[in-house]
């Protein structure tokens, strides 16, 4: 039988189930609107402001550099999955089949030798911390 | 270059011989006469059987396995009232939180904020088709294995940063963004770990990487240890391990919803059974890592007495996993976020490309 059927059969129960238990606390539930109780949550207190709010820059840092690694990682794969057959067989030799990939992986460890120099992985500081981390 | 091409050939990737559970159901019930149909019935049912075996086992960890452990790590007793050791306790639990009033915020971003969980949840429970719970639990077994678990349980990324934006709420916000940056940071250290266990095993399919774990590591003349990796290349075990429990967000990595800096993270505004299903998800993934770690670290199903035991032996493994998180939960502090990316992107990365070329480079000089 082919692996995906049984897979999808998976995903399928794995959407059936969600929506099951939706479907039964539809049913078990009381509805009591009131409009005070579906404020947004802050603390207590009466919400200020909008809430999509400016965070740190950082997250499309590291975001960026993820890509990257990412795709590097999706090019490991064939190659690890081949690796073993190939430095068994005696046709290659093992610099042949090693090398390459030492290659591939030093060009993006200097990538990331880099980001880390300019700070893309160091999370963004305010004046001030970085002021109190000099004195320090 | 043809010769060359020749010789490394490799052996058949896919490995036909396991029998998965779609075929065995599909034989016991007679199904397998009824064609395509038929087919697609028995791989239903044996996908049904597998999923409502993973939310037995949450229902188990969630209300009652979770709160002794921890009751018994602050010396306290928990639940006890209802049954035996306050078993009970699941079934009343599971009737009140589904029972419990939807209140939806007044600036929810909807569809978006309905199908956050239903995504949380979901992608964690794709990810248990590949692996092999012994007893001929095991659903299906593609050569992609390991790789198709790693890309299912990303999934559950996009449900988080959904339920964090969709809810409206600035902690919400910054909970689903946390979760991001830290799922970002670890899936490399996470996926590059794994990639050298299948450097030992050269391949991803599952069930090939167990079969390898069944070969003897050393002759004891008593015990036989066998060759599991977490045996042969425990740097790389402890890598993982760590790098699991931040793609799961526990502690010492729960920076996303660190309930004394963003109330919740990103599950704040979420009640009812949104709320039971954001949390279902994040146990099915807490017990997904741990199937991963027993299926490429610890041999799987492997274990002294008859194949029969399989399944048991590898829910003892998960649940392993499973205290092992609560005890972390109950004994270390929680990072911060900044030393969270500096862990990941500046120690972890560093530490798994270096485990993968050095495994790379042995392999090769021993082979």
């Amino acid at each position: 039988m082919n692996d995906w059927i049984a897979i999808g059969a998976l995903a399928l129960v794995g959407l059936l189930i969600p929506l099951g238990m939706m479907l039964v606390s539809y049913l078990l539930r009381p509805t009591v609107p009131e409009t005070s109780k579906r404020a947004t949550y802050e603390s207590g207190e009466i919400p200020t402001g909008g809430t999509r709010v400016r965070f740190n820059i950082q997250y499309y840092m590291v975001a960026l550099l993820f890509l990257v690694f990412d795709i590097e990682t999706a090019f490991l794969f064939p190659w690890a999955v081949a690796y073993l057959d190939a430095v068994e067989s005696d046709a290659i030799s093992l610099l042949e089949v090693l090398g390459p990939m030492l290659l591939f992986v030093a060009i993006l460890l200097i990538g990331l030798a880099w980001a880390w120099r300019n700070g893309a992985v160091q999370w963004a500081q305010t004046p001030r911390q970085v002021e109190a981390d000099s004195d320090r | 270059m043809d010769g060359r091409i020749d010789a490394v050939a490799p052996a058949p990737l896919q490995n036909d011989e396991t029998v998965l559970l779609p075929e065995r159901i599909g034989e016991l019930t007679g199904l397998d006469g009824f064609g395509v149909g038929g087919e697609l019935l028995a791989a239903f049912l044996a996908a049904f059987l597998v999923g409502n075996l993973m939310l037995a086992m949450t229902g188990v960890a969630g209300p009652w396995a979770k709160r002794k452990i921890t009751a018994a790590f602050t010396d306290r007793i928990a639940v006890n009232r209802l049954g035996p050791a306050g078993l009970f306790i699941i079934v009343a639990d599971a009737v009140r939180l589904l029972s419990k009033e939807l209140v939806i915020p007044e600036n929810a971003d909807r569809p978006a904020y309905d199908l956050a969980p239903i995504v949380v949840a979901s992608s964690a429970l794709l990810g248990f088709a590949v692996i092999p719970m012994g007893s001929g639990i095991h659903l299906a077994d593609p050569e992609v294995g390991l790789a198709f678990v790693f890309a299912v349980a990303g999934i559950a990324s996009i449900g988080l940063v959904m339920a964090g934006y969709a809810s409206s709420n600035k902690y919400s916000l910054l909970g689903g963004l946390r979760a991001v940056a830290q799922n970002v940071a670890y899936e490399i250290p996470l996926v590059i770990t794994g990639l050298s266990v299948v450097i030992f095993a050269g391949s991803l399919q599952m069930s090939t990487i167990v079969e390898a774990q069944a070969e003897t590591l050393v002759d004891l003349g008593v015990v036989t240890i066998p060759a599991w990796y977490a045996l042969v290349n425990p740097f790389a075990f402890v890598l993982f391990l760590l790098a699991n429990f931040a793609e799961v967000g526990r502690n010492p990595f729960d920076t996303p919803e660190a309930p004394t800096e963003i109330v919740a993270g990103y599950q704040t505004e979420y009640s009812s059974v949104y709320f039971v299903l954001i949390y279902l998800g994040e146990f099915l993934h807490i017990f997904l890592g741990g199937a991963i770690i027993a299926t490429i670290f610890l041999g799987g199903p492997a274990g002294p007495g008859p194949a029969e035991l399989g399944i048991v032996w590898f829910l003892i493994k998960i649940w392993a996993v499973f205290l092992l998180t609560q005890w972390l939960r109950s004994a270390v502090p929680r990072v911060r976020i900044d030393q969270l990316i500096e862990i990941g992107w500046k120690g972890l990365l560093v530490l798994s490309f270096a485990n993968l070329i050095l495994t790379a480079v042995i392999v090769g000089l021993i082979a």
